[in-house]
C-alpha cells in the first residue's frame, strides 16, 4: 500500500523486467539485456486453496488443492532478482523461436509437476 | 544519611567471582568483623565478598537482588528480540504448512528486517494495518516481480485438479503484476483463499519483518524444520 | 573471550595475574550493565542527534551555517499509541529498514491529504493503520516520496530538545500549526 508504484499486465513482464528497482536498465554480466527464458533459472513453488470441512471442530479434515506458481531467478550485474512467471510461462512473449521445440517438453514437465503437487495435496487431505 | 553509606558500600563492593576455579576455603572467624569495616578497595575480590551471611553476596541485599534480576530480564528479553523467540500461531491462512491450531513457531530474529530472507521463506511480520503479528510466505523481495492477485483459479475454472493445471492452459498473460519497491517485500499466505496479505494491503516494508520462521513445534509431539518452498525445476533449454 | 583468558591465567597465580583477575572481574561486572542499557535505549528512551535538514527550521535551524546538530530525547515507550497530527516521530525508513527518519505527522488514518510533488496523484487518502508524514523543511524525503507509512514503523517520539541550550526544552508539537490541505477525518 505504501509507496505509489505502477502495475503492468503480466504479458509485459519481459519488458518490465529490464528495469531494476533503482530505475536503471538491468544488464547481465556480459552487458546484454535480460532474457527471462535464456538467462533465468526456472523455479516452482506450490501454494494451496484449502477448505476446512468442519470449522466448528478442532480436528476438522482439511481439503487442499495445489496452485502451482512459477518463478525465474535471474542474475544481473548487481546481483539476482526473481520474477514470477506464473502467468507468463507459455505465453507468446515467453516462447522465443529458439525454444519452440523444447517448450512442448517443458509444458509436459510442468503437467507432471502439477500432478505431483496434486498427489501431495491428497496425502495432505488425510492429515 | 549515615544509614545509606553501608548500603552503598555494600553495593559498590566487588561481587564474589562466580567463575572462581578453586573451592573457597572456610573463612577464619576473626576476619568477619574487620571485613565489614574496612573500605571495599582493600578487599581482595575472591575472599572479600563474604560477610556474615552464608548466601552468595549477589543475593546479599534486596536492592542488589532486584538489580541482578533486572539485568537478567533485560538480557533475556534482548535474546528474545534479537536472536530467537517462540510463539503460538493460529489461523487458516498458512494451511497446509501450518495447521489451524496448536502450532508453536520458532522464529529466528537474526533475520529481522528481512536480513538474509529469500523468496520462498516463511516470515513473521507486523501487519502494517493493525496491531497484530502475521505469518506468511515471502514471494518477492525489493526489485522482484510478482502477480498482484491470486494466480488463475485451477479447480474452479478448469473443472478439476490437474486436468488443466498446465501453464499453457491459463496462458494469455492474464493478471497484473507489480515490481516490489525498494525496502519492501511481497508476502502471501499458503492458503490463498483464506489469507489477508499483500494482495490486500500491498507490499510490506522490510522493517516490519520480525524474523524468519525456522521450525514448528507441537509441544511434546512434533518438531519440524520449515524450509524454503522454492523448488528448482529443470529448464528445458539447459539439457 | 579476553575475560575468560584472564581468568585462566589468574588460576596460574602470581602478582600480574592477580591484577589481570581484578581487571577482568571489573570488566565483567560492568559488562552486565550493557544489556539493561541497550534495553532501555531500545524500549524506553534514547538521546540522539538529528541529522540533516528535513525538519528545518524546527530542528537543526543552523543547518546552513554550522555543522552543529540538535540533540533530542526520543521517547520510545508506547510510541505507536495515541499518535496525533503535529507530533514529531521517529520511524524506520520504509525504503531502508536500517535507517531511522524523523518527520512530523500530517495525516492520520481516514484523512485525505493534498500532496506535494513528486507524488503522482494530487490527493492521497491515508489508509487504516497508516500515517502521512512530512518534514518541516523543503529538503525532505517524506510521504510525498514513499506514500503513507504504516504506524507500525514508528519507533519513538521526539519529546525534548536537549542541546543547544537556548532551545532546550519540551517539544510543543500541539502548538505547531496544522498543515493546510488536509481534509481531516475526525
Amino acid at each position: 500500500m505504501a509507496p505509489p508504484c505502477p502495475n503492468f499486465p503480466a504479458r509485459h513482464l519481459s519488458a518490465a523486467a529490464q528495469i531494476g528497482d533503482d530505475g536503471k536498465v538491468r544488464k547481465t554480466e556480459d552487458g546484454r539485456r535480460i532474457d527471462l527464458a535464456r538467462d533465468c533459472e526456472l523455479f516452482g513453488l506450490v501454494q494451496y486453496e484449502c477448505i476446512v470441512r468442519h470449522p466448528e471442530l478442532a480436528d476438522s479434515p482439511v481439503q487442499c488443492w495445489p496452485v502451482q506458481r512459477w518463478f525465474r531467478r535471474c542474475q544481473d550485474k548487481k546481483g539476482s532478482f526473481t520474477a514470477e512467471t506464473t502467468a507468463w510461462e507459455g505465453t507468446a512473449s515467453a516462447a522465443t523461436p529458439a525454444e519452440l521445440g523444447p517448450s512442448e517438453g517443458q509444458s509436459a514437465h510442468i503437467l507432471a509437476a502439477a500432478s505431483q503437487a496434486a498427489s501431495a495435496a491428497k496425502s495432505n487431505k488425510s492429515a | 544519611m549515615p544509614s545509606t553509606t553501608p548500603i552503598l558500600r555494600r553495593l559498590l563492593r566487588p561481587t564474589r567471582p562466580r567463575l572462581s576455579p578453586q573451592p573457597r576455603p572456610p573463612r577464619p572467624p576473626p576476619s568477619s568483623s574487620s571485613s565489614t569495616t574496612t573500605p571495599p578497595h582493600t578487599n581482595t575480590p575472591p575472599n572479600g565478598g563474604a560477610t556474615g551471611t552464608p548466601a552468595p553476596s549477589w543475593v546479599g541485599h534486596p536492592l542488589r537482588l532486584i538489580l541482578t534480576t533486572l539485568k537478567f530480564v533485560a538480557f533475556t528479553h534482548l535474546l528474545w528480540e534479537y536472536v530467537i523467540s517462540m510463539a503460538p500461531a493460529s489461523g487458516p491462512s498458512m494451511l497446509p504448512t501450518f495447521e489451524v491450531l496448536g502450532e508453536w513457531l520458532l522464529v529466528s530474529k537474526l533475520h529481522r528486517f528481512g536480513r538474509g530472507v529469500a523468496v520462498g521463506d516463511v516470515v513473521a511480520y507486523n501487519i502494517p494495518i493493525n496491531d497484530e503479528v502475521g505469518v506468511k510466505r515471502v514471494l518477492g523481495l525489493p526489485g522482484d516481480y510478482v502477480l498482484m492477485e491470486t494466480p488463475a483459479d485451477h479447480h474452479g475454472a478448469d473443472g478439476g485438479v490437474g486436468a488443466g493445471a498446465g501453464v499453457g492452459s491459463q496462458g494469455g498473460g492474464g493478471g497484473s503484476m507489480i515490481q516490489v519497491p525498494k525496502g519492501h517485500c511481497w508476502i502471501v499466505g499458503d492458503n490463498l483463499v483464506a489469507s489477508r496479505d499483500s494482495r490486500y494491503f500491498g507490499p510490506v516494508p522490510l522493517a516490519l519483518i520480525r524474523g524468519k520462521v525456522i521450525a514448528t513445534v507441537r509441544p511434546f509431539s512434533e518438531f519440524r524444520w520449515i524450509d524454503n518452498a522454492l523448488r528448482k525445476a529443470d529448464s528445458p533449454d539447459e539439457d | 573471550m579476553a575475560a575468560r583468558w584472564a581468568w585462566g591465567s589468574a588460576a596460574a597465580g602470581g602478582q600480574r595475574s592477580k591484577f589481570l583477575r581484578q581487571v577482568s572481574h571489573y570488566l565483567i561486572r560492568y559488562a552486565t550493565w550493557i544489556p539493561p542499557l541497550i534495553w532501555f535505549n531500545a524500549y524506553v528512551a534514547q538521546v540522539t542527534f538529528i541529522r540533516g535538514p528535513s525538519m528545518y527550521p524546527f530542528l537543526n535551524p543552523h543547518y546552513n551555517d554550522s555543522l552543529r546538530e540538535d540533540l533530542c530525547l526520543v521517547w520510545k515507550l508506547y510510541a505507536q499509541e495515541g499518535l496525533r497530527r503535529g507530533m514529531v516521530v521517529v520511524f524506520r525508513n520504509p525504503y531502508d529498514p536500517n535507517k531511522t527518519t524523523v518527520k512530523r505527522i500530517v495525516g492520520l488514518p481516514g484523512d485525505v491529504v493534498r500532496t506535494k510533488p513528486p507524488y503522482p496523484y494530487e490527493h492521497a487518502a491515508v489508509p487504516e493503520g497508516h500515517l502521512w508524514v512530512e518534514g518541516d523543511g523543503d529538503k525532505s524525503q517524506d510521504s510525498n516520496y514513499y506514500g503513507p507509512i504504516s504506524a507500525r514503523l514508528v519507533t519513538g517520539r521526539v519529546t525534548h530538545v536537549v542541546s543547544p541550550w537556548e532551545r532546550a526544552g519540551r517539544v510543543r508539537w500541539w502548538e505547531h500549526p496544522l498543515r493546510a490541505g488536509v481534509h481531516r477525518a475526525a
